[in-house]
């Protein structure tokens, strides 16, 4: 901790404010907490906390089976409409010799 | 531990879905692009053959197949035999005459060639559904050519005028 950075920080912006050690003890932990809670790890692990908490847990887990099934349902219908269309196509051109035939 | 555990297993478990529903969903359709002829698998589902019709179709579309191929191999000779004399004579020589005259002979065999498959695979089919191919074959086939000044109730296209006036 660079205590004297401090001190002349406060001298500078809060003159009244007291000078002992523990005061600055404690400004330094709030602002240790403060970078604390901007991080990475923090966030996730509040983010854990908050998404496994047994009240919102189990609806979010089943909102998540629920969306993957819908993609699925929606995907997959694409997928096999669009490969039978591309097959009715295709058979089209298979028994048409003018498509067969390609100009070269 | 155990959060990510539940995290990881909610993510896991929903992948999964995914994919079983997928897979399921598309799996008829897979079968088919992977078999030997893809386009039969899907005129025995659009058509609902059963396996004897099916048995006689696919015996019609070889036999078609092959002819079909000594027909692409014909009109590709006289599309060449057109494109050689069309770009150095003139329209009205015998040679540009006999070589279009040939060129829209072989088309006309080409159709004919179709039409008769048409036919012949419909009549193997129940009456509604072999009403239902032809309909396909004759419009995506015969009808395939484009004539943008006329629409399909026979009245001139707007679409096409507009176009001209662009």
């Amino acid at each position: 901790m660079n205590d004297d950075e401090l001190r002349r920080m406060f001298a500078q912006n809060r003159p009244d404010l007291p000078g002992e050690p523990g005061f600055q003890r404690e400004v330094w932990k709030k602002i240790e907490r403060q970078s604390e809670m901007m991080s990475l790890p923090y966030l996730v692990k509040i983010s854990g906390d908050f998404l496994t908490r047994p009240s919102l847990g189990i609806p979010l887990a089943l909102a998540a089976i629920v969306c993957s099934a819908w993609l699925a349902i929606h995907n997959g219908m694409e997928a096999r409409d669009e490969t039978w269309t591309k097959l009715g196509l295709s058979y089209n051109e298979v028994i048409n010799p003018i498509t067969h035939h390609r100009p070269e | 531990m155990r959060k990510a555990l539940s995290i990881l297993g909610v993510i896991a478990l929903s992948f999964v879905t995914y994919c079983v529903i997928h897979r399921s969903i598309t799996v008829e359709a897979r079968a088919a692009l992977l078999s030997d002829c893809p386009e039969l698998i899907w005129l025995k589902r659009e058509y609902s053959l059963s396996a004897d019709q099916f048995e006689k179709i696919q015996a019609l579309h070889n036999r078609h197949d092959v002819e079909c191929k000594e027909l692409c191999r014909a009109l590709s000779a006289t599309q060449k035999g057109l494109q050689a004399v069309i770009i150095t004579e003139p329209l009205g020589s015998a040679s540009v005459q006999s070589a279009l005259a040939s060129w829209r002979d072989q088309q006309a065999v080409s159709q004919d060639s179709i039409l008769k498959h048409m036919m012949d695979v419909s009549r193997e089919m129940d009456p509604e559904q072999g009403k239902r191919y032809r309909e396909n074959v004759f419009r995506s086939l015969i009808l395939s050519g484009r004539t943008p000044h006329i629409n399909s109730n026979g009245d001139y296209d707007s679409d096409f005028i507009l176009h001209l006036k662009q």
